[in-house]
């Protein structure tokens, strides 16, 4: 071949190689180029507490991403791009979580509590100093719900300290975790019994509007199928009518199209309907709606016969109102005398009015997500007991100062209890504090029951020394009960989170703290934190200053 | 009946009548209290956990238990023993009872007369450590009384145990000693009224507790509600040859100078877990300048683990483990004036000692036994 002709069979190979070539590394670093962004970082060379049931003496944990992606004994393998930080000497622990915490929120409730009330709605990530303080004292994980206010409170969050922009943090992991509810009912026994009247006509309008939700399909099914078999029936008679008169057979399609169009809306209405979302309800107060569905229960109940109910509400009389409202079945329709019967039964059934409310709360009675209800007197305990039973809710008792009264039977309705400040001061007053017992832990530890503590929920700065808290009920638990554990893995399995959060294990989100020693020792301090693999503290050097 | 056998008899029952309510059955005293570390009087930890006992009070401190003797040895493997520690801010067995407030100027009440020996809040003491309260009377008036220190346990015939009864003097400045129908009214008031009663004690006009601490013959201690109120305290009532501490929990770094200057001391807490950052590191900051700090946690009104809380936090804030164990015991004691008698382990002192199942300074650690006077008053449930 000449010289020519081969460098230009060469550039003509290059050329036709280049394209699949191009196409080639394209298509191999499309998937992985969000990993070429993501590059790795390594903690080397640290004693590592994973809450796994190991302690690792000397090694490392590798982050990419928001993940903890290896976590090895001695030195993993480093690539070029890989971070590597020296945590010789150090011990590293997952960041700790405040199960019950009121960081970011108001003091003082100014929402009035409703069932679609969200607490990540209130959360302020602007709280720097706040902030700064818990990631200081290892705090990365907070569960906020709303604060104070009595009743159905709406749901909590799980929250992240993950840094933003300016120093601000938080980013929420769920944001509807939890249904709250508050059953506290201080030392008024009248103010116990109409609080939980009234979470209970909530959860049962919820169960009617599912009821009527569900007849509503029903008879939709019905409707749909009268309509096809009347469509048919027109068809024939159509084909009929056609061969002895040739007509168009426009006018007999309508009643097709708009059983198509009607089919096609309803559809998309269920799959509305089914989605099951918690937007906000710009509705009147929840006092109005509890009162109108206590209306449309009495008239409902009322049509049904459901007169063994001496609770419900009695409301003055009021005129129907145009349309119908949650928890109604549709009437029977009243039989016309001339001839118009057909047409009525193949009336369309209206669906129930979209009841959000209901709609969240029908997400805990299936499960879906837990409900803390705070509870410190046994009878409030008693009573989220009772509703949990009748409404096949999966509870959480946030608080339970009086748990340990009723330990056996948390234990067997195996029902969590997430504590508050172990060391109270209000001991002197006639308040849901009276009966407050720092061996309560004792008593909860002895009958089995699952328990953690949090740092109360009631005061904004009180989540950083959660850890605190949590030695403290370690201590009284009577030995042999891990400080750590509670406000890591055993925080993190009560909440739901625990495959998440909790541990130091490949799949972990990666959330670390790393100990300047043995965490709880006195001079232990925290040094760097990592949330979500971002460095989102790291404590000023030189000073023997902690916070 | 014979002369002879009437003296018998008189003696006999003389005997069981003074048996019943004189002194009470003794507790089991113990030779020895054997652990792993104990607690220096300066609050650092020693590998030295065989603390000897003789005659109610501590003989010796040594690493080995060594030959035997008469009397039992308790051993706890692997604990901590520390002194009984010392609540300054206390008001067992007293609560409601300590308020009078119809003389602004009080100097003669005593707390002593208000105290309910038998209230369960002094088992509830010794369950957390506490071996030695102060009362006071309640902070309701310039010159509020005097103050007592008691033991929480080991008094004899169900009497407590009191260590003093003539001291320290008590004081109090901020909203609290207030009235609307007399003086003082405000603080202007306050500073006023306390003034012209320190220049007329220094005249020798008054009650004998003012003039001997007007003199530097008695000791006292001031509450001070809020900064400006410290700074009242040492302008009136600091001298260079009176002892005076000041009862105030803040984050005004700017009040150091004048403690130091003025050999002030400082009794800070309790503190808890919304207690600010900024708080933390004053009293931390107090400590390393050189003040005198002593900590207290105010059973029942606090928890009864809010003095270890209250030190946790200290250190927390940046105070030294040490300085902070000391605070709990050995410096109370000192401004109590009953550091001849308890707060450390040292030879001489009372044998009141707190076995923890760790260092006393982490809130994980419990309280396996306590020891007044040599004799165990207390034992955690296995």
């Amino acid at each position: 071949m000449s010289d020519t002709r081969r460098q230009r069979h060469q550039t003509a190979c290059v050329r036709r190689a280049a394209l699949p070539c191009l196409l080639g590394a394209v298509f191999a670093a499309a998937p992985a180029s969000a990993q070429l962004f993501d590059s790795e970082t390594v903690i080397r060379d640290a004693r590592i507490i994973t809450m796994n049931g190991a302690v690792i003496e000397r090694g490392a944990v590798v982050i990419k991403g928001n993940r903890i992606t290896n976590v090895t004994t001695g030195e993993p393998k480093m690539g070029l791009l890989t971070k590597v930080i020296d945590a010789s000497d150090r011990t590293i622990t997952p960041g700790l979580i405040d199960a019950w915490s009121a960081m970011g929120v108001m003091d003082r409730a100014v929402s009035s509590g409703e069932v679609t009330a969200r607490a990540w709605d209130g959360f302020d990530r602007y709280d720097r100093e706040a902030y700064r303080e818990a990631l200081a004292q290892g705090v990365t994980t907070l569960s906020i719900g709303s604060p104070v206010t009595r009743g159905i409170t709406g749901t909590s969050v799980i929250v992240q300290l993950v840094p933003q922009a300016g120093g601000a943090a938080g980013e929420a992991l769920d944001v509807g975790s939890a249904l709250t509810i508050n059953l506290d009912s201080g030392a008024s026994a009248s103010d116990r019994i109409s609080v939980y009247q009234g979470v209970r006509e909530q959860f049962r309008t919820a169960r009617k509007y599912r009821e009527a939700l569900e007849l509503y399909e029903e008879e939709l099914e019905e409707y749909l199928e009268k309509l096809e078999a009347r469509r048919k029936k027109e068809e024939g008679d159509a084909k009929e009518a056609k061969k002895d008169e040739g007509d168009s057979p426009a006018p007999k399609e309508k009643p097709d199209e708009s059983g198509d169009e009607e089919q096609k809306e309803e559809k998309k209405q269920r799959r509305k309907r089914g989605g099951g979302s918690s937007e906000g309800q710009t509705d009147s107060s929840w006092m109005t709606q509890l009162i109108a569905a206590a209306d449309d229960d009495d008239d409902a109940s009322a049509s049904e016969g459901d007169a063994d109910d001496p609770t419900q509400p009695r409301p003055r009389r009021r005129g129907r109102r145009g349309g119908r409202a949650a928890g109604d079945p549709p009437k029977p329709e009243e039989k016309k005398a001339d001839g118009e019967k057909k047409e009525d039964e193949l009336k369309k059934p209206e669906p129930p009015k979209p009841d959000r409310k209901s709609e969240v709360l029908l997400r805990a009675i299936d499960r879906e997500i837990p409900v803390r209800v705070r509870a410190e007197r046994s009878a409030d305990i008693e009573n989220a007991l009772i509703l949990s039973d009748e409404f096949n809710l999966d509870i959480i008792i946030e608080g339970g100062t009086e748990a340990y009264l009723l330990a056996d039977r948390l234990a067997e309705a195996d029902v969590p209890v997430i504590l508050g400040p172990i060391a109270r001061t209000e001991l002197y007053q006639d308040n849901e504090y009276r009966r407050h017992d720092p061996a309560a832990v004792a008593a909860l530890r002895a009958a089995g029951v699952r328990w953690t503590v949090g740092s109360g929920g009631m005061s904004r700065s009180s989540a950083r020394f959660v850890g605190l808290n949590a030695q403290l009920a370690a201590g009284h638990a009577g030995g042999g009960v891990d400080w750590l554990s509670l406000v890591t893995d055993r925080a993190a399995e009560i909440l739901g989170i625990d495959r998440r959060l909790g541990r130091i294990q490949r799949g972990a989100r990666a959330n670390l703290v790393i100990w300047s020693g043995a965490p709880g020792e006195p001079d232990a301090r925290v040094e760097q934190v990592y949330v979500d693999g971002q460095l989102a503290y790291r404590a000023p050097t030189g000073a023997g200053g902690g916070s | 009946m014979t002369r002879a056998a009437r003296f018998i008899v008189a003696g006999l029952v003389l005997a069981s009548w003074s048996s019943a309510y004189g002194h009470g059955p003794r507790g089991r005293t113990v030779r020895a209290v054997v652990g792993a570390t104990h607690v220096a009087p300066d609050g650092s930890l020693v590998d030295a956990g065989v603390v000897r006992i003789r005659n109610d009070k501590i003989a010796a401190v040594e690493a080995e238990e060594g030959a035997g003797g008469a009397g039992d040895v308790d051993r706890y493997p692997g604990a901590v023993i520390a002194p009984g520690l010392i609540d300054l801010r206390s008001a067992i067995g007293a609560v409601g009872y300590q308020d009078e407030s119809a003389d602004p100027i009080d100097a003669g009440a005593s707390a002593a007369s208000a105290l309910n020996a038998g209230h369960r809040d002094f088992r509830t003491a010794v369950s957390a450590g506490v071996t030695t309260v102060m009362i006071t009377p309640a902070p309701v008036n310039l010159v509020c009384g005097v103050a007592v220190v008691v033991k929480t346990a080991g008094g004899h015939g169900g009497a407590l145990e009191v260590l003093r009864d003539d001291g320290p003097l008590v004081f109090s400045l901020g909203p609290s000693v207030w009235r609307s129908e007399q003086a003082p009214t405000s603080d202007t008031g306050a500073a006023q009224l306390l003034r012209a009663t320190m220049d007329r004690a220094a005249a020798g006009d008054g009650h004998a507790c003012l003039l001997a601490f007007a003199n530097g013959s008695l000791d006292a201690v001031v509450y001070c509600a809020r900064p400006m109120d410290v700074r009242t305290a040492i302008s009136t009532l600091a001298d260079s040859n009176r002892t005076l501490s000041v009862m105030h929990t803040g984050d005004e770094v700017g009040l150091l100078e004048g403690l130091i200057n003025h050999n002030v001391s400082l009794v800070a807490g309790p503190m808890g877990f919304a207690e600010s950052a900024r708080t933390l590191r004053a009293t931390a900051t107090a400590s390393s300048a050189g003040v005198r700090v002593a900590l207290a946690g105010a059973v029942p009104w606090a928890s009864s683990d809010s003095l270890r809380m209250t030190a946790a936090l200290a250190v927390r804030g940046g105070m030294s483990p040490a300085a902070a164990r000391a605070a709990m015991s050995t410096t109370p004691a000192g401004i109590a004036g009953v550091a001849d008698r308890v707060g450390a382990i040292k030879p001489g002192l009372d044998a009141d000692l707190v076995v923890f199942s760790g260092d006393p300074l982490r809130l994980d650690s419990r309280v396996l036994a306590v020891y007044v006077n040599g004799s165990r008053v207390y034992r955690a449930a296995e």
